[in-house]
């Protein structure tokens, strides 16, 4: 009976009442509001001041707000570069002269955590911006507590880029100390990659590598030639053996300079607690963890090993790094300023995609992100790491705490207006609904040619125009814990078809519904000087680590003749497992994850191109208990986030893919997960938002319409 | 090889399963899904203030600098707050403990303990105001909790029942 209901009842459920789930499961309280919740009348938005110039004034109508009330005028005076020397000028002049303000201040947060008010001038706090002000600037952890003193955050992976003082203090810092051993450097560009070795199977390696050496020896020997190279010209059957020797030679050597090179930038060797110290040679989980923090400090998307970006940024001068650092932090803060999201990331074969003006040329779409990066860089003297290295000398430290910077940067291209007809589209690229193990419970390949991508669409002059296309993800298999306590493997789908984007959240929370496994909902932490277990509330936010990212849009179905909008959990959101986004086997549990800083950029860029009403901070008091290891655990939510609300909302299409494997439709139940034992035949499927959180439930066919339930 | 990925028994049995469905069944289904899935228990009563606290702003209409949590329990009963290995205070049954910390300054990672009950982990927030209800409970009603795993009975093997045919004994 147990089995019949697990199967039907996700078809009971089709009838049954709407609630708002989650895609990482039931979202529960933690979705915003449904249209029927919202206010009736809607809440003004003063945004900061427009950040504007008079080519394209970013900045999307505000409805319900009066124009200017609670927003300060840009005020102030503003940095300026002109004929190779610094000036001040009045910001409001600079405005006026056609100039954009950078703000390179170190309380500079994107548009999503920017101060905002309501109609009355009143500020909306938004829970998050602190914390995110906080660990930009090395003050604060990710619970928003002091960091410890000596610890650094390293978080542009995760969204967060280092504050200009941070970015300042580097640079004075590595002014006088390379990192990069000349000496050495010749052993770091001379591998690729160094193959990992895990410190168990050291010693079996050596003696593998021992022996090879010895039987070339022994062959060399035999063959009477002086030299190993001699010997495979004669025998070059023998060149793979040696040329694995050479290899593991060279990597060795650059090992050497790998532990160099982080112990100098203050990466490794930290530790003093002696199982957790480095053992040259080794890669260890000092090692391991040094690593990481040199990538996560870098921006390098790789695993965590020894991989061709990491090594080609170990390789490079500090100052060098240092510099693609500020470039990367500038980047952001200049598209925000100017209100851009083109990236270069639409063009094929035949370059970037064109459009025709109202003028009847044809221009291509051009990589605003990067043509206005340099030409801001250039005009601050920011270009070269030199020039960097001198700005950051010519002003102290607190000059940053406010400092705005007014660039001239070229127009904008025509179709930049204050209200874009914008849509999202997700196309889900190769698809299995196969479950990923055969019927002896063998692990089996599901490979794919064509992966899942969010392509930002514009509609210009009866013209569809990308202007952005990144990777994303789309559901699949994962596990999930059932009534009895028991993981189970369940397909958690992306619905397909037409939806639409009412909401978005900036430090969103994820309610963790009840088929979360309950290991992963805890974790450990120092807590006032005592190891303490604590509910895993990185993973639920606020926060760069939580299941939403930092920024998040709700699909839904609207709902029609006055009923509520049908929301089965699926998000759009930002993603601290950046890894998941861009690997060949990485799934959500439904929903379309993008690295946060992209999701920034795109929630930033349809929010001041929208029109939207701010309705600030969500409180909630969601309380949930559960058992573990036989303490009880309880998860306190105060709120939702931050809400912005999109009116008109944002049309999103989400298209099927192509469908591989045997099963063309996508399995709805708990499947046992091989090699475990069960009490019993699976449960049924939870609660009715359960069921069909993550697209179990029923889903719109492509290009087609949906009942609201 | 997947082989014949439906054929294989998890999916069977589902699916098979599946094609049973009707109006009554699913009725029956609802009613036994209801039974069989325990939901987690009904969370305390939410705090009047834990999240919708006025904002204790001064005449000026800034925010106070510090904000006042309190703790209690339910049942009402005596209990020591932990924070790390700092003692926060004692709740008795008609004094909740109250404490005082600077706004905005990160949360409170607490242990409630009370004899006899199970210890509760749980936060206090310091963005506004608020109240932290604990719902404590009897060590002897673990088995009332979310997440309390049900024992494996003897000579189980694997949850999965045995196929009685070439099919699983399923209907096609």
């Amino acid at each position: 009976m147990a089995t019949a209901v697990a199967v039907l009842l996700p078809v009971i459920m089709t009838f049954g009442a709407v609630t708002i789930v989650g895609c990482k499961g039931a979202g529960g309280p933690g979705a915003p509001p449904t249209r029927a919740d919202e206010p009736v009348a809607p809440r003004g938005d003063s945004a900061p001041a427009p950040r504007s110039t008079p080519d394209g004034a970013p900045g999307a109508p505000v409805s319900g707000a009066k124009a200017g009330v609670g927003a300060p005028a840009e005020t102030g005076r503003v940095l300026l570069w002109t004929d190779g020397q610094e000036r001040w000028m009045d910001a409001q002049a600079a405005v006026a002269a056609g100039y954009t303000l950078i703000d390179l201040g170190d309380d500079w947060t994107p548009y999503i955590f920017a101060e905002q008010h309501d109609e009355n001038g009143r500020l909306l706090p938004n829970r998050y911006r602190r914390v995110f002000i906080g660990l930009a600037n090395n003050t604060l952890d990710r619970d928003g507590q002091p960091l410890e003193p000596g610890d650094k955050n390293y978080l542009e992976l995760y969204g967060i880029f280092p504050s200009t003082s941070v970015l300042r203090a580097r640079f004075l810092e590595d002014e006088n100390k390379s990192c990069l051993d000349a000496a050495g450097q010749p052993a770091l560009e001379a591998v690729e990659t160094v193959a990992y070795v895990s410190p168990e199977d050291i010693r079996k390696a050596e003696k593998k590598l021992a022996r090879i050496r010895k039987e070339l020896e022994e062959a060399r020997h035999k063959a009477r030639v002086k030299t190993l190279e001699e010997l495979v010209a004669k025998k070059p059957d023998l060149e793979p053996k040696l040329k694995l020797l050479e290899r593991r030679a060279a990597e060795k050597l650059a090992m050497a300079e790998v532990e160099k090179r982080l112990t100098c930038e203050g990466l490794l060797g930290l530790d003093r607690k002696k199982d957790k110290r480095h053992q040259t040679g080794v890669y260890d989980d000092a090692m391991k963890l040094a690593v990481r923090n040199f990538q996560q400090k870098n921006m390098i998307y790789e695993a965590n090993y020894l991989r061709r970006k990491t090594m080609d940024a170990l390789a490079r001068p500090t100052l060098d790094n240092d510099h693609d650092a500020l470039m990367r932090g500038l980047r952001e803060r200049v598209v925000d300023a100017a209100g851009v999201i083109e990236d270069g990331t639409t063009g094929g074969k035949n370059g970037p995609p064109q459009f025709v003006t109202a003028s009847g040329q044809r221009e291509a779409v051009r990589n605003l992100a990067e043509e206005y990066t340099k030409v801001a860089a250039t005009q601050l003297g920011l270009d070269t790491p030199a020039g960097a290295l001198a700005f950051f000398k010519r002003h102290p430290a607190a000059d940053f705490r406010h400092l705005r910077a007014a660039v001239k940067l070229p127009p904008r291209p025509e179709y930049h207006a204050p209200h874009m007809e914008l849509s999202i589209v997700v196309d889900r690229g190769d698809v299995w609904y196969d479950p990923p193990f055969d019927d002896n419970d063998k692990w089996v390949v599901q490979p794919r040619k064509r992966y899942p991508s969010l392509t930002l669409m514009l509609r210009y002059r009866e013209q569809n125009i990308p202007l952005t296309r990144w990777r994303t993800t789309i559901g699949g298999w994962r596990s999930e814990q059932a009534s009895n306590g028991y993981e189970y493997y369940r397909y958690k789908g992306s619905d397909i078809g037409p939806r639409v984007i009412r909401t978005v959240t900036s430090g969103p929370v994820w309610i963790a519904p009840a088929s979360t496994p309950i290991r992963s909902l805890t974790k450990g932490k120092i807590i006032n000087g005592n190891w303490q277990s604590v509910v895993n509330y990185d993973e639920l936010g606020p926060g760069y680590l939580s299941a939403y990212g930092v920024v998040a849009g709700y699909f839904v179905v609207p709902g029609k003749e006055g009923r509520s909008d049908f929301d089965n959990g699926i998000r759009a959101h930002g993603s601290s497992d950046y890894l998941s986004i861009y690997s060949t086997n990485g799934y959500s549990h439904g929903c379309h994850r993008l690295p946060n800083h992209l999701a920034i950029r795109m929630y930033d860029f349809l929010l001041r191109h929208r029109t939207k009403t701010v309705e600030g901070d969500s409180p909630m008091g969601f309380n949930r208990q559960f058992l573990w290891k036989d303490n009880v655990y309880e998860m306190r939510i105060p709120s939702r986030g931050f809400i912005f609300k999109l009116e008109p909302p944002l049309p999103v299409n989400v298209l099927e893919g192509e469908i591989k494997g045997d099963a063309k439709k996508p399995f709805q139940g708990y499947v046992p997960k091989p090699g475990v034992k069960y009490p019993g035949p699976p449960p049924a499927v939870g609660s009715a938002a359960e069921g069909r959180a993550g697209g179990a439930g029923p889903s719109a066919p492509a290009g087609g319409g949906e009942e609201s339930p | 090889m997947i082989g014949s990925v439906i054929g294989s028994a998890r999916l069977r049995l589902g699916m098979g399963m599946g094609l049973l469905g009707s109006v009554a069944a699913i009725s029956i289904a609802f009613a036994v899904a209801r039974a069989e899935n325990k939901p987690p228990p009904p969370a305390p009563p939410a705090d009047a203030d834990s999240a919708t606290a006025p904002t204790e702003e001064s005449p000026t209409g800034t925010p106070a600098p510090t904000v006042k949590i309190v703790f209690k329990i339910i049942p009402p009963g005596n209990a020591t707050v932990m924070w790390g290995k700092k003692r926060l205070g004692l709740i008795k049954p008609k004094a909740p403990l109250i404490i005082q910390r600077p706004r905005d300054s990160g949360p409170l990672d607490v242990i409630v303990r009370s004899a006899g009950y199970v210890p509760v982990h749980t936060r206090a927030y310091t963005f506004t105001n608020s109240t932290v209800a604990v719902k404590i409970t009897p060590l002897d009603q673990k088995n009332t909790l979310y997440g309390y795993r049900e024992e494996i009975p003897p000579d189980v093997d694997g949850g999965v029942p045995r196929p009685t045919g070439p099919d699983g004994g399923l209907p096609p």
